[in-house]
């Protein structure tokens, strides 16, 4: 509190996900790095009939908080700037301006995929069309991470796909991504996929029964997502302010925001 | 063969100071089959006939949204038409992601109205065979412009184009006072009756000829067709009293 | 595969040998020269503005800036204009490099004569759809967002943090920001540079949340800016006091490009002695700890205020026994308080200023009690100095409530409403 208090501080510089200098072996020269981590998290957990995408809302720099509401999740395709009747949404954590242009490049290519073909998008053409967005800019690639949700076409599960920052991809069931995402992603193993949990009574010497991870019903993985993130925000600088959610079902999209901690 | 000397490329004029192949242009957007449009104070209305080309084919697209908030007819070169649209709807994502608005219809008029200019002025181009209604609403409220081969684009209240359009644009000249402050009900009925006086004796609006494009004040543009307009049809026409044909303003 | 991504993209030294220098220029152990190497683009910005604030109310938008254009640390040019207006509806304001500043407002000026070339200006003043054509604060910003992103990714950057105000399409307020990177970003109060760091807080303390701009006048919002300014100037040393102020609401911009800081307070400097936490003469810190009188007596040096008060310039207008007295019967009115209780004590020291020697000058208290610091959002006492000081009359700031007086010994108390961490005792003379 008092700043004659602050050289109690433990005097270790914050962590962050990306450097914050251009790596180089040269000596340090003032030059420009065009990356910078925005901090922030997001998560997804895909159930039986639906997806469910959140991400705090707290845009960061070093130790600034930019702005308290800056949205990391995003309606793909629908129509007009609303996305009216859009069924996909693509998280994005990392470098916001990248996140950015990212979906707007995503959400232009879906818009136009339904002006060609006059029919929507199927979630996984879109995971794999992301995934080419990102690839083709590997050698200078958008410097985030993405996760894609949606209800598949096919069988009315809930896909969700998580993403590197050069456009590998796979389908999961859950995914934490972003500053605190060490920090969620043991959580969701342990609750989601049932990692490390076994059959009561089934020790017996070495043989122990993992229990069998089944699609959690919708208000227990919201009950997760809001878990994951009040604990995130104790725990992580970068995380804070508002908890923005979508879930997404054959019906629709639903949107919410809760309010986080704001210290 | 020839008509004259001059219609060879489209970038001479004869010594009248015509160029023959921007008419001839214009000559295909009359072969197209009529598509009408009106503006209210608060809505633009499209409405278009359909033609297939034989009993068992499909019937042609018409009316084509391009963005929420407009959309297009056309009548002539199909295939014209297309790469048109297909560059408003480029312009129009563009516009929504440098700007974060919708593009001004008089914008995108004059944008392909200067891309048409240029094909009347290099060698080697072609003229586009097509004529386009635009019709929507944005900042500045609903509009309706048509666009010609030519390049040549106009602000309407009211406009008919392709064949025997003469006969619609004849209903609408009479009724243009009543549209300014129609409603969007009243405004598609004129549309479709203005598109009905366009049809020779032994052809009627079915659903299935029939495209209708409404945009309205807080409205996207929306496009009807089918089942979806059986209920304007009926109310326009069918509930007539003297058989449907007859028209108060035939009179 | 190699974890470490640094080392992804690289032809391994074990298949194909160490890497070949040879095209880097000398300096990187190459052998090109810097003539040959390819094309280099701004690495740094060269003469440079300072920070932009800027702030949302009820009707519109408030921004500022100061006047000035550094290079280095030398305080270049002091007429250089960094709001610029835009159509009656935004204005931009420019933090970072100015002659990339001077690019932009070139983009700003075709972009303005782009917009109205398709309608003439007469149609937009005579049509009812005129002004809801124009471009707003919202198609500004993603226009000038895209700009800069664009130019980041070329590794070409417009060394600049701008902030775009104005009302949108709707003619809503709207405020946001965009930076040499393309990052974006919207609030009801931003400030870039040195002012996201001094004015963020105080503006934030004002409106906290978009809720709360409802509740702010353009009165309300104009003399919060200013007195940030007043701040920037006294901390931001590649700053000056005077600066452009513009208030965008629906009557249009008032751009104001020659204010001044007014009712400036530099007493507080005569007291700074070095830099860093000052030596305070009494002081109690670390507030859980401080329970029982017993507790709070260790604090006291030994041998009264004697030594500390060594340390310190100043002398004490009261002996140091007197003195302790006070303090004792101040920590009684602590006990008195109701726990849990956070503590912070200044004391508002008289100080002889050791002018007169016949007479006692009381003319400068610590400046706790002064409200430039009780409005502030600074959470940490950092001792003598640090402050503004005011002059000893009996003016309390109004937010803060008397809760107790202890009769004995001249001494009151009382306790920030807006925030009841804090108590301050304020010797009455």
């Amino acid at each position: 509190m008092a700043a004659h208090t602050l050289h109690t501080l433990p005097s270790t510089n914050p962590s962050f996900s990306f450097p914050q200098h251009a790596p180089s072996g040269a000596p340090t020269q003032h030059s420009f790095y065009p990356y910078t981590d925005n901090g922030g998290s997001t998560l997804g957990i895909s159930g039986a009939s639906f997806t469910v995408i959140a991400g705090d809302t707290r845009l960061t720099s070093g130790y600034n908080i930019l702005t308290r509401y800056a949205p990391k999740l995003f309606k793909i395709g629908g129509s007009g700037p609303d996305h009216k009747g859009a069924k996909i949404v693509l998280s994005v954590v990392g470098f916001a301006a990248d996140g950015r242009a990212l979906q707007e490049r995503l959400d232009t290519l879906v818009k136009l995929y339904r002006y060609q073909h006059g029919k929507d998008i199927t979630v996984h053409a879109c995971a794999q069309r992301l995934s080419h967005i990102l690839y083709n800019k590997r050698f200078f690639p958008y410097y985030v991470q993405a996760i894609l949700g949606g209800v598949d076409e096919v069988d009315g599960s809930g896909a969700l796909y998580s993403y590197d920052p050069v456009g590998s991809y796979e389908r999961e069931y859950c995914r934490a991504a972003g500053a605190a995402a060490s920090l969620i992603m043991p959580f969701l193993d342990n609750q989601v996929n049932l990692k490390n949990q076994y059959e009561p009574g089934s020790v017996q010497g070495l043989e122990k029964k993992q229990l069998e991870a089944k699609p959690l019903d919708r208000e227990t993985v919201e009950g997760l997502v809001r878990d994951a993130f009040t604990s995130a925000v104790e725990r992580h600088i970068e995380v804070g302010d508002g908890l923005q959610m979508m879930v997404i079902t054959n019906e629709g999209i639903e949107e919410v925001v809760l309010p986080l901690k704001r210290d | 063969m020839f008509r004259n000397n001059y219609d060879n490329d489209s970038v001479t004029f004869s010594p009248q100071g015509r160029i023959f192949q921007v008419e001839y242009a214009q000559e295909a957007v009359k072969q197209g089959s009529v598509v009408v449009g009106i503006v209210s104070k608060t809505h633009a209305v499209l409405a278009a006939l359909k033609r297939n080309a034989e009993e068992l084919s499909s019937y042609q697209k018409k009316i084509i949204p391009i963005d929420t908030h407009y959309g297009v007819a056309l009548a002539g070169l199909a295939s014209d038409a297309r790469v048109l649209s297909n560059l408003m709807k480029q312009q129009s994502l563009a516009s929504r992601l440098t700007y974060d608005r919708p593009i001004l219809l008089s914008e995108i008029t004059s944008r392909i109205g200067d891309r048409a200019q240029t094909n009347t002025q290099q060698y080697g181009k072609r003229p586009y065979g097509v004529g386009l209604l635009i019709a929507g609403v944005d900042a500045k409220g609903p509009h309706l412009f048509e666009f010609q081969p030519s390049g040549v684009t106009h602000e309407m209240m009211a406009c008919g184009i392709g064949a025997r359009s003469q006969m619609a644009r004849t209903y609408l000249e009479r009724n243009l006072d009543e549209f300014q402050g129609a409603s969007r009900e009243e405004l598609i009925k004129h549309a479709l009756r203005a598109l009905k006086d366009s049809l020779s004796q032994d052809k009627e609006l079915t659903i299935d000829n029939t495209s209708l494009g409404v945009g309205g004040v807080e409205e996207d543009f929306q496009m009807y067709e089918g089942q979806d307009i059986a209920s304007w049809l009926e109310t326009t026409f069918e509930n007539k009293p003297e058989g449907g044909e007859a028209m108060e303003t035939d009179s | 595969m190699n974890h470490l991504p640094h080392a992804w993209g690289r032809p391994r030294d074990d298949v194909y040998g160490h890497y070949n220098p040879s095209y880097l220029p000398t300096s990187l152990g190459g052998t090109q020269h810097i003539s040959s190497m390819p094309t280099s683009h701004t690495q740094s910005p060269i003469v440079t503005g300072t920070s932009v604030i800027a702030i949302k109310f009820k009707t519109g938008i408030v921004i500022a800036a100061d006047n000035l254009a550094s290079y280095g640390s030398l305080a270049r040019f002091t007429d250089v204009k960094r709001l610029k207006p835009f159509n009656k509806k935004c204005v931009v304001g420019f933090g970072g490099d100015v002659s990339d500043m001077q690019y932009i407002d070139r983009l700003l000026m075709s972009l303005d004569v782009q917009q109205n070339y398709a309608g003439s200006a007469k149609e937009m003043d005579e049509e009812d759809g005129g002004s809801k054509a124009l471009m707003g604060a919202n198609n500004l910003h993603t226009y000038l967002s895209k700009v800069m992103y664009k130019r980041r990714s070329d590794f070409n950057p417009l060394w600049n943090a701008l902030l775009v105000a104005g009302l949108d399409e709707k003619d809503a307020p709207f405020l946001a920001s965009a930076d040499l990177l393309g990052t974006t970003y919207s609030a009801p109060t931003l400030a870039t540079g040195f002012g996201a760091h001094l004015a963020q807080p105080l503006l934030r303390n004002v409106v906290p949340d978009e809720k709360a701009v409802e509740g702010i006048t353009r009165e309300k919002a104009v003399e919060t800016v200013r007195e940030c300014m007043k701040v920037l100037f006294y901390r931001d040393a590649r700053s000056m006091p005077e600066y452009s102020i513009a208030v965008i609401d629906g009557s249009g911009v008032e751009l104001k490009t020659d204010e001044k800081l007014e009712n400036q307070s530099w007493a507080f400097a005569e007291t700074i002695r070095g830099y860093g936490t000052q030596t305070v003469p009494v002081f109690v810190e670390d507030q859980d700890q401080i329970r029982t009188l017993d507790e709070m007596r260790e604090y006291l040096p030994e041998d009264g205020l004697s030594a500390a008060m060594d340390d310190h310039p100043f002398r004490t207008a009261t002996d140091p026994g007197e003195f302790r007295d006070i303090y004792l019967a101040a920590a009684q009115a602590v006990e008195r308080m109701p726990k849990p209780r956070q503590l912070e004590i200044s004391f508002d020291l008289q100080v002889d200023a050791g002018m007169g020697q016949g007479e006692h000058e009381f003319s400068y208290a610590q400046g706790a009690t002064e409200s430039w610091y009780q409005e502030s959002s600074v959470d940490s006492k950092v001792g003598w100095g640090m402050f503004p000081t005011v002059e000893m009359d009996d003016q309390v700031p109004k937010a803060w409530k008397k809760v107790g007086e202890v009769k004995g010994a001249t001494i009151e108390l009382y306790l920030s409403e807006q925030n009841e961490h804090y108590i301050n005792y304020r010797l009455i003379h």
